[in-house]
């Protein structure tokens, strides 16, 4: 130890440990001579030390002058005075440059070494810059895209509303504020219940908690519900939830439309059709009867054209009256109006008596219906003359669309809790651009087919309402040119 | 500070103005704008009684930027920024557009070079006025900080602070706030015979 303590550095020994130094280091005599520059800063100016040593400052480096560099040299040397100097807000530094090449970063410090000498030390920081240039831009880009994004939010005519996993108001737009009445600030980091009515806050309750730990059933799905507003009045709303994680959280982003006016509107065009349909009936069923009377001959014989006439006139009448029928059929339907009269039902015996009602179809269309009974007894829950009439327009479109001479097939598949009742026609497909709005109002494949083979193009959209309000399912799988299979799936017993 | 007469209080105190005045003049001269000062609030205490006195520092986390001094006055120079609004200055300095947290958290060099300057411009006025020679060292940086950490950790007791509240405004920017130098000089007794002969030599 006490060796230790005695041994002692020759200057060369110590030149050498200055020369291993990562940083500039440079002696500057009272004249502004440089006394010593060590090699890294000689490596960094690309001089030696000999172009370096008794020449003044300002002669090697011209450009410090207009710096703030030699104003500190002087300060360290005449005050004392020490001072940092660091590439943020120098711009006339050494002209140094990276072993890589590229000019370099200086963090420069000058003070005082002695009374009549300065130590200038130079640090590279050229790597430290480049990685704040990157996290700055970065920062930007960020900062720009929350604004863009902030900008869409707020902009948007849709309310949007992000709560986090336990019901807390995150975000609020401005369309939000709009339909409920509340600034964001009131509402943020309060539960999301305050926006809907009382009764109906603790369902939404375990609907969050059953969502934060799955898949929520009404994701991406727009269902109606009711909102409440600030001053406490309700409202008419559809909901579209979409559930995100981000950053080992869940939110929940809400998408709301106030459907106000949008059901007034609807409520207001429901009426119209109804009244409308109603005073059509009347006067349709008695042209109906008096042309029937006609036809009949009950009022002396007609000429043989007459007769023509009269019998157009009473199908045409015959087809309005099933048009103004199915409207208001519909319309009950969707306002529900008609009570169904559920009851257990055997699913085979329902389908077997529809076949044989609707047999005067397939013999005017010169089809035949092979209806294959299935095995053991299947019992839905039903209204049965509702039910039968969806069998019907099944049965009575797959006569209409099939060709002279084909057979439809009626057969039913078993599932464990659900029956589906097939119906398979050799008619000519449905064209894939018209799948999507095939059980939507007034839909026909082709307008011109509807003189031909009649009906109002109303059936199926009511037997999508029927099997619906049974918790059923309807679809079709359809190739042109091969045929459809038209379907209804209802929950068995 | 009870060995100073009035007037000698009075010239520290008018002293401690001229000092901010030409920190005033050299801010002016970086930020290429005028940066208006006030006429400073000049307390010279016992560290002791510091704590009553640091009044809206209180419970506040500054960002702080100091330096030693050493000569015939030795001690510790503190320039604190207070308030987000103190860091506007610096954001003039750089004419960047940056939030504040990141002038606090990249720009602690721009940070550290301003306070090196103003303390240096500051140490410099007392230097010229007493006719001495006050070294300083190196800037160091520190957030975060408490009220008592402006005058450093001295380890001694009867330390003297200078202490000084100034506000500022940048009317061409809209920029308000206010600035804290502290100089605490545990030399107690070199301070108040340069004082003496400052006095005497006006006198």
């Amino acid at each position: 130890m006490d060796e230790f303590e005695k041994s002692t550095f020759s200057s060369t020994e110590i030149s050498l440990l200055l020369d291993e130094i990562k940083v500039g280091l440079m002696l500057v005599e009272n004249d502004n001579r440089i006394a010593y520059a060590n090699t890294w800063f000689q490596e960094a100016c690309g001089r030696t030390q000999d172009a370096l040593r008794g020449a003044t400052l300002e002669t090697v480096f011209p450009m410090l002058s207009s710096g703030r560099l030699m104003g500190a040299v002087d300060e360290a040397l005449n005050a004392q005075r020490s001072t940092l100097l660091t590439n943020k807000l120098n711009k006339n530094l050494f002209p140094l440059r990276c072993s890589s090449g590229p000019e370099m970063q200086q963090r420069v410090t000058i003070r005082p070494f002695g009374a009549a000498r300065c130590l200038i030390q130079i640090e590279d920081v050229t790597d430290t810059y480049e990685r704040e240039k990157i996290l700055k831009r970065k920062r930007k880009e960020t900062e720009t895209d929350r604004a863009y994004l902030d900008a869409i939010l707020q902009g948007t005519a849709e309310g949007i509303v992000t709560i986090d996993a336990q019901g807390l108001i995150e975000t609020f737009n401005t369309a939000a504020e709009q339909i409920f009445g509340y600034s964001a600030p009131e509402v943020v980091g309060q539960n999301v219940s305050i926006l809907m009515p009382l009764e109906e806050r603790g369902g939404h309750d375990n609907y969050l908690k059953n969502s934060v730990l799955h898949e929520p059933r009404i994701i991406n799905n727009a269902r109606e519900i009711t909102g409440q507003r600030k001053l406490g009045n309700k409202f008419p709303m559809e909901l579209n939830v979409s559930r995100a994680e981000l950053a080992e959280r869940v939110v929940f982003i809400g998408i709301i439309r106030d459907i106000t006016k949008q059901k007034e509107v609807e409520r207001l065009k429901t009426e119209f059709v109804s009244t409308v349909s109603h005073e059509l009936r009347t006067p349709l069923t008695s042209i109906k009867g008096a042309l029937a009377l006609l036809a009949t001959g009950a009022f002396g014989g007609l000429p043989e054209d007459g007769m023509d006439l009269i019998k157009i006139a009473e199908k045409n009448s015959q087809r309005l009256i099933v048009l103004v029928n199915d409207i208001l059929d519909m319309e009950k339907l969707e306002s529900g109006e008609i009570e169904f009269e559920m009851q257990p039902l055997n699913l085979s015996k329902l389908i077997s008596e529809a076949v044989e009602v609707n047999d005067g179809f397939a013999k005017q269309y010169e089809v035949k219906f092979n209806n294959s009974p299935c095995d053991g007894d299947l019992t839905v829950v039903g209204d049965e003359s509702r039910l039968t009439q969806v069998l019907a327009n099944f049965l009575s479109n797959a006569a209409k669309f099939s060709m002279i001479g084909m057979t439809i097939e009626i057969y039913v598949e078993r599932y464990e809790d659900a029956a589906r009742v097939m119906i398979k026609d050799q008619g000519p497909g449905i064209p894939e651009e018209f799948q999507d709005s095939l059980f939507d109002r007034f839909t026909q494949v082709d307008g011109s087919d509807t003189r031909k083979k009649g009906g109002s193009g109303l059936g199926l959209n009511i037997s999508k309402l029927i099997v619906e309000k049974h918790g059923g399912d309807i679809g079709f799988s359809s190739e042109v040119g091969v045929g459809s299979i038209f379907y209804f799936t209802l929950p068995t017993v | 500070m009870s060995e100073l007469s009035e007037i000698e209080h009075d010239a520290l105190t008018e002293i401690a103005n001229m000092a901010v005045g030409r920190s005033a003049g050299v801010l002016n001269e970086m930020i290429g704008l005028e940066v208006a000062l006030s006429v400073p609030r000049v307390l010279i205490l016992d560290q002791s009684n510091l704590p009553e006195h640091v009044g809206n520092l209180q419970g506040k986390e500054l960002t702080l930027i100091q330096q030693g001094f050493d000569g015939p006055l030795s001690g510790l120079a503190s320039i604190a920024f207070p308030e987000h609004k103190s860091l506007e200055l610096v954001r003039l300095l750089l004419g960047e557009e940056m939030s504040l947290e990141e002038v606090v958290e990249l720009e602690q060099e721009a940070l550290q070079e301003m306070g090196n300057v103003i303390l240096n411009s500051f140490l410099g006025t007392f230097g010229n006025e007493f006719g001495v020679n006050i070294s300083s060292e190196i800037p160091k940086f520190h957030k975060d900080m408490d009220a008592h950490s402006l005058i450093g950790d001295t380890g001694e007791t009867g330390v003297s602070v200078i202490f000084i509240h100034v506000d500022f405004c940048v009317r061409a920017e809209n920029i308000d706030g206010y600035l804290v130098l502290a100089v605490s000089i545990p030399t107690m007794k070199n301070l108040e015979t340069l004082v003496k002969s400052y006095v005497e030599k006006l006198g």
